[in-house]
């Protein structure tokens, strides 16, 4: 036998032939996106950080309302939401209106060796919140009461009609196990759960691939309907439409020139589902850059725009016209604005500000092309009534700080944008971010009112919707008449659905994997 | 050899460093911040200078710098903004993930780029040789994105015979490679062309060689000239072209890894780059340096063991 002699020769005989990377069409089974227990959705973006204080948002909303329990759960009825008790809990209620009593069901088990869910966990989880980076969800929370083992009383410093919706029985209400939490360094964590209590389990996460959560046998609840969630992650709106309709996922979040092409002709099997949209975008105008100190330019420009052919060419003709920043199907929602469309209206209101051939430019963030087409449209519109607009497509990074003073200078000459903010099921959530001290943060409008300013006080404390809805609708109002705010829309959040599932959601828009029914 | 295999290790260094110090410059160079891109309309001043303090970013940019050298003389790469792990620990589950795809990739373009490039220059100047070099260039200039698209449209969507998105399931090697069919394809096909091109024009030299003429004129074989006396000269060129393609490919890697939804160090780094994750994008781009910067010296070394010409001048 000869030895085997690796040298120069033989590598390049070699070389010359390289293995062929046949690969032997091992066909995997044709997996359906919902095929027997196992359910395949879209998540846009992974996971990153899965504490409620401290998480960024979607996939990390659906697997803690799969996995973590919470008070109150939202639900939409009679179109709008609401709250209801949740499955751990006896008992759960307003008492006055700083005051929510709580009693858990006993016996409920956190996974591994961790113990039963008391009212200290409630405590513990709630407390945190005050600390944590989404502390704005419980504006008025001052602490948590002990009465015994289950049972507790939630004390607010003030009256807040969001404390429900916005808190307790959002993302952020969600109770986590202090005996587990207290060993963790900072008692924080990212992407693994402490332990979790509900409906499903985390059962293994693939960083940048997917996200599986699989029925806990130990829930006493509700059964979910599939045994296994495969959340993957696919940022990639046309990837995931292709996915889609390749039947490789069940639900997936689509753009929304695919939500325009489904309307008409959806794939087959499929549907599409129409989410009352968390989203709202306004095109702002900076009231202190002198171009439009006068009243009467920005209401030339609210005039001026045609928001049916905004709607049509950016949006596919699917979204909704806004009258405001609170989308449909939240308390204080408004139905109509009190200008229209008029470019001859908009042309006599700049001859009245003597302003002729008004150069402005409008600031819109590349990458979403609903907002850049929508920007090329209005530059449309504006130019037709004698103004000279132009369209600056900016990078995210730079974007957002555009009207913030700790940036720069760059807020003294911004002049028309077009924003779009989330909203949660609670008005205030919308409001916050116009207020006398989010000039130079978040009001890059740079108004104030005070009337705004005190309708904000009122709104917070006043728990009847039925006056609480006016308050808000005023402020809108408020906002309009200054000029500052010309109403676009509440942007489309659709979902492709196999008819083989019936999906659920949470406020946001956010898949709820324990809501989703077999059809 | 020593000395010479030495300097390009050296070399390789050096590059390395300076990468990572204009790398740094530049991704801090880039607008916006991880605290507002984090907070986003929760961004309080309060808050973001809170957060900038606990991830560093309130020092003097040089002194950022210089501690994160120091780390990764340590081989300490950092710690992701967001979900604070360590970056080597993302780097290394994405890592493998795209060598596997530049690996398939480069593997099926060297399989059919070379023999495509010897049988353009064994037949050259008939039709076969033309219609060869059309199909090269054609296959050059079509971006691997547009290919990706393409193939997807075509055999996942219309013809149903490849998976849409995803890398396979883990511990599944036949689903893995299954997965990986498509992806690979598109990264490799520009470099069948290149490949091909450059085998062609170094066979029809090397064809033309007193040794080729003197095997010829003793009736050796035609196959045997090629494959012995001729290709072997040939190749030399195209193991260079090929730890270049390493470079090529971790940039079509990026839109492949997006399209098909696979993990990989591309589609971390454009991620990690939207967020402002400033030791995420610096972590894995300093990985892809490294493997690039060390490809090179990898196949001049090895060019150099395989030819002795080159040895010879050591």
């Amino acid at each position: 036998m000869t030895r085997f002699n690796f040298n120069r020769r033989s590598v390049l005989g070699g070389a010359g032939a390289l293995a062929a990377a046949a690969t032997l069409g091992i066909k995997p089974e044709q997996v359906l996106g919902a095929e027997g227990g196992v359910l395949k959705v879209r998540m846009v973006g992974d996971i990153q950080v899965l504490d409620p204080g401290y998480m960024i948002g979607g996939a990390e909303t659906t697997t803690l309302f799969a996995c973590m329990p919470r008070l109150a759960e939202p639900v939409f009825e009679n179109g709008t939401w609401n709250w209801k008790p949740s499955e751990y809990v006896d008992k759960v209620g307003q008492d006055d209106e700083t005051h929510i009593s709580f009693t858990l069901k006993p016996g409920l088990m956190w996974s591994g060796d961790i113990g039963e869910l008391t009212a200290e966990d409630v405590k513990y989880s709630l407390e945190r919140m005050l600390k944590s980076d989404w502390s704005a969800r419980f504006p008025t929370l001052d602490h948590v009461d002990i009465k015994d083992k289950y049972s507790g009383v939630i004390v607010l410093k003030a009256p807040f009609a969001g404390t429900w919706l916005m808190g307790i029985a959002s993302e952020s209400g969600s109770i986590l196990p202090k005996a587990a939490m207290v060993k963790l360094k900072d008692e924080k964590f990212t992407t693994e759960l402490p332990g979790s209590l509900g409906p499903y389990m985390l059962a293994s996460w693939t960083p940048k691939q997917k996200l599986v959560l699989k029925a806990d046998p130990n829930w006493k609840g509700t059964k979910p309907d599939f045994d296994e969630i495969q959340i993957l992650d696919i940022e990639d709106g046309k990837a995931a439409e292709l996915a889609f309709e390749a039947k490789e996922i069940a639900l997936a979040s689509i753009p929304t020139e695919t939500a325009a092409r489904y309307s008409k002709t959806p794939p087959a099997n499929s549907k599409l589902v129409k989410l009352p949209s968390p989203l709202f975008t306004w095109l702002g105008c900076n009231t202190q850059n002198p171009k439009f100190a006068d009243i009467k330019v920005r209401k030339a420009i609210q005039r001026a725009v045609d928001l049916e052919s905004v709607l049509v060419g950016a949006y596919g003709g699917i979204a909704s016209a806004a009258h405001g920043v609170v989308p449909d199907g939240i308390l204080g929602h408004r139905d109509k604005s009190k200008y229209a469309y008029n470019p001859d209206e908009a042309k006599d209101l700049l001859k009245q500000a003597g302003v002729s051939d008004l150069a402005v430019d409008i600031k819109v963030l590349s990458g979403e092309t609903a907002q850049v087409t929508a920007g090329q449209i209005i530059q449309a519109n504006l130019n037709d009534v004698g103004m000279k607009a132009t369209v600056s497509t900016v990078d995210s990074g730079p974007y957002w700080n555009l009207g913030l003073e700790s940036k720069g200078d760059a807020w003294k000459t911004l002049e028309l944008w077009l924003m779009r903010f989330r909203c949660s099921p609670d008005p205030a959530d919308a409001m916050q971010w116009f207020k006398k001290d989010q000039v130079g943060v978040w009001n890059w409008e740079r108004w104030t009112d005070a009337e705004f300013e005190k309708l904000w006080e009122d709104g917070l404390k006043e728990t009847d919707p039925a006056k609480r809805a006016p308050i808000y609708q005023r402020m809108q109002e408020i906002m309009e008449d200054t000029g500052a705010y010309t109403w676009i829309t509440f942007d489309p959040w659709d979902y492709a659905s196999s008819t083989d599932i019936n999906p659920g959601f949470d406020p946001g828009g956010e898949i709820r994997a324990e809501l989703i029914k077999k059809a | 050899m020593l000395v010479y295999t030495l300097q390009r290790i050296g070399l390789s260094f050096l590059i390395c460093v300076t990468s990572i110090c204009l790398l740094f410059s530049a991704i801090h160079l880039i607008p916006g911040d991880p605290a507002s891109i984090m907070l986003g309309s929760r961004a309080t001043p309060e808050l973001r200078e809170r957060l900038n303090h606990e991830l560093g970013l309130d020092q003097p940019v040089p002194m950022q710098l210089v501690n994160f050298l120091g780390r990764v003389a340590q081989g300490d790469l950092g710690t992701d903004l967001w979900s604070q792990r360590p970056v080597s620990t993302m780097v290394a589950e994405s890592l493998p993930y795209t060598l596997t795809l530049i690996a398939a990739g480069l593997g099926w373009s060297a399989l059919v780029g070379i023999p495509l490039g010897c049988y353009s220059a064994i037949r050259r100047n008939t039709w076969a040789d033309r219609l060869t070099g059309i199909l090269s260039v054609g296959t050059i200039s079509i971006p691997s994105f547009v290919v990706a698209i393409y193939a997807l449209l075509f055999f996942s969507i219309e013809l149903d015979w490849f998976p849409v998105i995803g890398a396979g399931d883990e511990g599944n090697l036949g689903d893995q490679l299954w997965h990986l069919v498509l992806p690979s394809f598109a990264v490799g096909l520009g470099w069948v062309g290149y490949l091909a091109r450059i085998v062609r024009a170094s066979m029809l030299e090397v064809m033309g060689e007193n040794h080729v003429r003197t095997a010829r004129a003793f009736g050796l074989p035609e196959g045997k000239i090629i494959l012995h006396y001729a290709l072997r000269i040939a190749i030399l060129p195209t193991i260079t072209l090929l730890a270049l393609a390493i470079g090529g490919m971790l940039s079509s890697a990026v839109f492949a890894e997006s399209i098909f939804a696979r993990p990989g160090i591309g589609k971390l780094i454009v991620d990690a780059a939207n967020l402002r994750d400033y030791p995420l994008v610096q972590g894995a781009a300093l990985t892809t340096v490294v493997l690039f910067a060390f490809a090179m010296p990898i196949a001049d070394l090895l060019v150099a063991w395989l030819d002795p010409r080159v040895r010879a001048t050591f």
